[in-house]
């Protein structure tokens, strides 16, 4: 999967449109996810798809290696995804739609899920980038460091900050709601 | 909290496959505006992949889409791998026509399976058998190339509003096409002549009529406006119609000024929140109090019970480009509508590069670390250089630089944050080009509409007289 993920991004790198497509289609749950958890409605984060998709596009000839294309990519993601909230300048806020399109599983892990998202979305942009960076994306300090162009040193400081505020307000929702 | 929680909810968000695809495509074919030779343009091309072993589905299936299926007749199950739960709804009220027309030619068979027409969304599923591969697309993909009714090429009203899924099944691919119904007035009933063309490549042809029909739909007419004067922008809600799983609204904008976006969201007296989405265009003309065009959306199906509906419109403003011959060093373009402007302090040929150094005028002070990332990044596409010569051969509803008379991008260097100074350097041997390449016969366009800020308009609020027909 690994050389055929490479193979492609080579043949995108030279401009085979086809490929491009193609490696995005491999990575579009993720893509889509990203983008969600910044604009957090279904309209706004397939316009941020749309817009990755192009940026990515045209800059992919930039790329030296193919082996970050994932990290390249996510780095346009949360860019476009800034972009998007900067033009509308409105965040949405986690509605019952969002309740009603989880998953059906028992209640209360619904209820612990929305909790979770409403506390990242409540978290500051550059906090909230590094948690979604590593823990859903996986990446390393250094990897993060090298995405978001910020010392390995900011990325911990971000890091355990964004994991403290995320504690509070997750604990206190826990806590509202046991309560 | 671990990494384990932390994913598990992330991958509970729902992916809309099909639309995320088809956003993946528009934003691949943006590159590419112009369009290829020959009769048949881009859009007249379908293209999806069923990337085999590769896009697994998380698993993920919408409650409500699951509750039903269990008692969904057979055909409510491909309406399921396409994610599309008006058509599972509709297969449940036994509102989907099944469809048994096959044909083959040239070894590849292709047969259709429903039909649904609902608000203004028709959806037509079906399949096509493993003889596609034999076609040049690489494996699990498949393109159509078709047109509906007797149109030709991209000179067809179905194409615009055309989505399209692909699941790879046992001996060939399941499809769906969901097209919005392009014309200002509904037909209950009528056939709809499709005509494939080619399929990954191997000539057809492929022609098939399928009866599109569906109960008469609820419609409460509105006929409100409101004016923004100060914006140059005036809203007429027209009417909503609302059919068995959908609804869809009518409205009409009125703008000064030519290509400005104005998006909707509504909230009605319930809290319930409504989304609009894609949309046909119905009218549209230039009249002597501005722009007028008619649109109709799909809508999230209106609730039944609310008395009222507000609107919530934003603009996003548009500004003319500014245009200016490279003939001088130095100039001042100033912006239209905004008090923004862009003074280029000099222009350099180095070869085989052009390099800009410009100034932006008029940005707020202060601007964050963030903002100026933004603008960073977006000033790579804000300039364009033209041949003089081709400037007319623009086409304003595609707008992107003619072919080796054009570059749309440059490379940006920030000088100085606090004087908002830059460098954009452009490649004049790049894939882009102008050529026979001459200063003096080069036209720098500049947009500035990306540095205005969306802007949230005052809502319009309806009543809605209840149960009307």
């Amino acid at each position: 999967m690994k050389n055929e993920s490479h193979r492609l991004v080579r043949k995108a790198i030279k401009g085979n449109k086809s490929a491009f497509e193609k490696l995005l289609q491999m990575h579009y749950e993720r893509i889509y996810r990203t983008a969600y958890l910044y604009v957090h409605n279904e309209e706004d984060a397939l316009d941020v798809v749309q817009e990755a998709a192009y940026q990515a596009f045209t800059s992919i000839h930039s790329l030296r290696q193919p082996e970050y294309f994932m990290t390249w990519l996510t780095r346009i993601v949360i860019r476009c995804s800034g972009q998007l909230l900067k033009r509308k300048s409105n965040v949405v806020p986690l509605s019952e739609e969002i309740l009603s399109n989880l998953p059906n599983q028992t209640h209360s892990n619904i209820e612990q899920s929305l909790q979770l998202l409403n506390a990242i979305q409540q978290l500051k942009e550059k906090y909230r980038t590094v948690i979604i960076l590593f823990y859903y994306h996986d990446y390393s300090i250094k990897t993060i460091s090298n995405v978001l162009g910020i010392p390995e040193s900011t990325v911990k400081t971000y890091l355990s900050r964004g994991k403290a505020e995320l504690k509070k307000s997750y604990k206190m929702e826990e806590d509202t709601c046991h309560g | 909290m671990d990494n384990k929680e932390m994913k598990m909810t992330i991958d509970q968000i729902p992916v809309p496959k099909d639309k995320v695809f088809e956003a993946i495509n528009k934003g691949l074919n943006k590159t590419t505006p112009r369009k290829k030779t020959g009769k048949k343009g881009l859009a007249a091309a379908v293209m999806a992949a069923a990337l085999l072993g590769i896009t697994v589905t998380t698993g993920f299936i919408n409650p409500a889409v699951n509750r039903v299926l269990a008692k969904t007749p057979l055909i409510g199950g491909i309406f399921q791998d396409f994610h599309d739960a008006a058509g599972v709804e509709l297969a449940n009220q036994h509102a989907v026509t099944q469809l048994n027309q096959a044909v083959t030619k040239n070894g590849v068979t292709v047969k259709l399976t429903s039909a649904y027409f609902d608000g203004n969304v028709v959806s037509i599923t079906g399949f096509v058998d493993k003889g596609v591969e034999k076609g040049h697309n690489e494996k699990g993909e498949v393109s159509f190339d078709l047109n509906f009714e007797d149109k030709n090429g991209d000179h067809d009203p179905w194409l615009r509003g055309l989505s399209h899924g692909i699941k790879k099944v046992e001996n060939g691919y399941n499809f769906q096409w969901k097209m919005e119904w392009p014309y200002p007035s509904f037909k209950e009933n009528s056939t709809l002549p499709i005509t494939i063309h080619n399929i990954n490549g191997i000539k057809g042809e492929w022609k098939f009529d399928i009866p599109i029909q569906q109960d008469k739909n609820r419609t409460i007419a509105i006929n409100q406006e409101k004016g923004y004067p100060e914006d140059g922008v005036k809203i007429r809600i027209k009417e909503i119609l609302t059919a068995k799983a959908s609804s869809s609204i009518v409205y009409e904008t009125i703008q000064k000024y030519k290509r400005e976006n104005i998006e909707i969201e509504a909230v009605d007296n319930k809290g319930k929140v409504y989304r609009f989405v894609n949309g046909s265009t119905l009218e549209e003309s230039k009249q002597e109090d501005g722009y007028h065009s008619t649109v109709r959306k799909g809508m999230t199906k209106l609730n039944s019970t609310a008395t009222s509906l507000t609107f919530y419109p934003y603009l996003s403003a548009a500004d003319p480009k500014v245009q200016k011959l490279l003939n001088s060093k130095s100039f001042t373009l100033k912006s239209t509508r905004f008090n923004l402007g862009l003074q280029v302090n000099d222009v350099t040929q180095n070869g085989e590069k052009l390099v800009i150094d410009y100034q932006l005028k008029g940005l707020p002070k202060n601007l964050s670390e963030g903002k100026l990332e933004t603008i960073n990044h977006n000033l790579k596409y804000l300039f364009w250089l033209v041949d003089k010569e081709y400037l007319d051969k623009i086409d304003p509803d595609n707008a992107w630089p003619p072919k080796n008379h054009g570059i749309p991008f440059n490379k940006v260097k920030m000088i100085d944050k606090e004087a908002a100074h830059f460098q954009s350097t452009f490649d004049l041997s790049g894939e882009e080009r102008i050529e026979n390449f001459k200063l003096e016969n080069t036209i720098m366009l500049f947009d500035f509409s990306s540095f205005v800020p969306s802007k949230e308009l005052k809502p319009i609020t309806v009543e809605l007289p209840g149960g009307e027909e």
